[in-house]
């Protein structure tokens, strides 16, 4: 009897462990979401409503648009640091060009300039060889001064080109359709492609990963040029929201792009991350604010209660992490 | 500060003649208002928003303090969002005015050209902007009047140097932002101009030095490069966007055993110059934008919007030359602060 209750209590906590890993990594992100939907419903009589929704996610579109690039080179143990000030860059051109030359031309060359910042990022990380925070460190300060430079300082109106920002097709915003786009090829293939296999490979162990014949090289290059490209299309997104060029439209995005990466579970040392998980991240962040400035919380605990939850949200995937890595 | 403010051809004109005839009498102004309380009680049951510069600037949570304390006494409701001094921020600000159904706001956004935008997805309700354009839907215009501000301590720092040392200077150093564009030139091109009037048309001539240093970090650098090229001189101005570029200004000058040789004046008159402005002898005079009193314009006119009274598009501050010695008549608080 002794031997098949000790028998049984064994059995039952194998099954408890076995459930504990059963548990997806994202569910504590999930759960601190819905708690806070949760109070943000009870608390504010405006939350639960499908506009506020739409405001929530159409806000965390442009950051999210960023996002998906960079949890790639997060997870291949790179970062990027200038897409904030590039987002501002392909903001000003973009109102620059589409004032003289019209939307297409306007696009274009948003779109060019992110190709080729990505290629000169790439370039100075994989064949100089210096190191990514250092790299797209010094594109930030470069990138806002050319910002500064296009417009002289000034912002620069734009006129008939909402459309990208403001658009609703099927009463959906279009930069929440360009997001879940971005999400779902990024998801895929992260999951499902050599491309993306090949990036958790590099952030793993970039040692092994050459030594199994993957070209590390050109698999981050190709990464900083998705990074740099999505930022170009992120600042074209907001730059036709508000109708304008602001060379001060993207300052602070990289760290907005970060926490929401990092909260969802990548780590910056790379070879660990989701698409899934930095959505949710991204959900978190643009919930939180959304919900304290329903609140009328005063801006200054608005700040304190973000950091917070950033730093509890993150122990607590770090303690969970741990617990079941001791229990294996 | 970002403000942005049109130039009126009656001011420039004003100015011009000023120049010319070399009098020190200020510009008439048109558009200037007096400070009222709101009638307790004229808010009740009225739900006003505002969108904030940044509440972490001084500025702007001295404009934010007291638009909360005059709504308060108003009996109004006010939801406040703070724009963080972001476009898109704002653009969030006004989508949740929407939902929370202000029925007039007040905005102080810094982005003039995303006014649109942020007009079209707030609410239609009645807009009045603070420092900075807000068209197509602001009603009303209220704030600085920056060409005007930067008269005010130019014509005092002529006054000084007119009585003092019979206009003779030796350079006239500009410390500037350039990232502000439009305030720049009309905050620094007001201060030539008022010193002029007194002093006579093209009396800065080539002593002029423009240096791009709006905040306390470049002045501090860049004055003590400036002073280094100026070895022999000895009465050199100093004139600076805000008064943390003069803060700067003051601290090189002091670092290199000179503060004895420049003559200041600054924008802002903020709580945290008032000790400076009465302990520096050599500043000479600070223009006074009054962010404290901002809810006094603000609440009452946009009030009266609500209810279909008709107000003044332009609801300009009254802006005055604070030196050390009208500091505590203007500021009382002052007193105790730097007693």
């Amino acid at each position: 009897m002794v031997k098949l209750k000790a028998g049984s209590t064994q059995s039952s906590g194998e099954g408890g462990v076995k459930r504990l890993r059963k548990i997806p990594d994202s569910a504590p992100l999930v759960g601190v979401l819905l708690l806070m939907m949760i109070i943000f419903s009870v608390t504010s009589e405006y939350f639960f409503q499908l506009d506020n929704f739409k405001n929530v996610l159409a806000n965390a579109a442009v950051t999210g648009i960023v996002c998906i690039p960079s949890t790639l080179l997060i997870i291949s143990g790179q970062i990027d640091l200038s897409v904030g000030s590039a987002a501002a860059v392909s903001g000003m051109l973009l109102a620059q060009v589409v004032n003289h030359h019209g939307v297409p031309l306007g696009l274009l060359s948003a779109l060019i300039f992110g190709l080729v910042l990505g290629c000169f990022n790439g370039f100075i990380v994989t064949v100089i060889g210096v190191n990514a925070l250092i790299t797209t460190l010094g594109g930030l300060g470069f990138l806002y001064g050319v910002a500064l430079l296009i417009g002289n300082g000034q912002t620069l109106g734009m006129k008939n080109f909402e459309w990208l920002g403001t658009a609703q097709p099927a009463d959906i915003p279009l930069p929440i359709l360009i997001f879940a786009g971005l999400a779902i090829a990024g998801s895929i293939t992260l999951r499902y492609t050599t491309f993306g296999r090949s990036i958790y490979a590099i952030g793993s162990n970039p040692n092994a990963a050459r030594v199994v014949g993957i070209r590390s090289k050109r698999v981050i290059f190709q990464t900083f040029i998705l990074s740099s490209v999505s930022a170009a299309l992120a600042g074209s997104v907001l730059a036709s929201q508000l109708s304008s060029g602001d060379p001060n439209a993207g300052l602070g995005l990289e760290l907005q792009v970060v926490t929401a990466i990092v909260l969802g579970g990548a780590s910056l040392a790379g070879g660990r991350g989701s698409i899934f998980g930095t959505v949710l991240g991204l959900l978190i962040v643009g919930v939180l604010n959304n919900g304290l400035i329903l609140l009328d919380v005063p801006t200054f605990w608005q700040r304190i209660a973000q950091g917070l939850m950033l730093i509890i949200a993150v122990s607590f995937d770090s303690i969970r992490a741990k617990l079941n890595q001791s229990r294996s | 500060m970002k403000a942005f403010s049109k130039f009126r051809a009656g001011a420039i004109t004003a100015v011009a003649i000023a120049a010319l005839v070399g009098t020190s009498v200020l510009p008439a102004n048109a558009g200037q208002v007096d400070f009222r309380k709101p009638v307790p009680g004229s808010g009740k049951g009225i739900t006003i928003g505002f969108i904030g510069l940044a509440d972490s600037i001084g500025f702007g949570k001295d404009v934010h303090d007291s638009i909360a304390r005059e709504a308060k006494a108003a009996g109004a409701k006010l939801v406040f969002c703070d724009s963080k001094l972001d476009a898109a921020t704002a653009l969030n600000c006004a989508k949740t005015f929407k939902l929370k159904h202000v029925q007039g706001y007040l905005n102080f956004q810094p982005v003039s050209s995303a006014s649109a935008a942020i007009c079209k997805a707030g609410p239609q309700v009645p807009v009045i902007s603070i420092d900075i354009e807000q068209d197509p839907c602001q009603a009303a215009f209220m704030g600085a009047d920056n060409s005007y501000a930067g008269q005010v301590s130019g014509i005092a720092l002529g006054n000084y140097f007119k009585k003092n040392f019979n206009c003779q200077f030796d350079s006239f150093i500009s410390l500037e932002d350039y990232g502000v564009g439009l305030v720049n030139e009309a905050r620094m091109g007001g201060y030539r101009s008022g010193f002029e009037s007194v002093c006579g048309a093209g009396s800065i001539g080539d002593k002029l030095i423009k240096i791009d240093a709006g905040r306390l970090e470049p002045a501090l650098a860049k004055m003590k490069d400036a002073l280094t090229t100026l070895p022999n001189a000895h009465h050199i101005i100093v004139v600076a966007i805000n008064d943390e570029g003069i803060q700067g200004a003051f601290s090189a000058a002091k670092a290199v055993g000179r503060a004895g040789d420049i003559y200041a004046a600054g924008q802002g008159a903020s709580a945290s110059a008032w000790c400076d402005i009465k302990n520096t002898p050599n500043w000479i005079a600070d223009t006074a934008y009054f962010p404290e009193r901002y809810g006094e314009i603000g609440v009452p006119y946009l009030l009266d919007l609500i209810k279909g009274k008709k107000v003044p598009f332009h609801l300009n501050i009254k802006h005055v030359a604070i030196n050390a010695g009208n500091l505590f008549t203007i500021f009382p608080a002052a007193k105790s602060k730097c007693a």
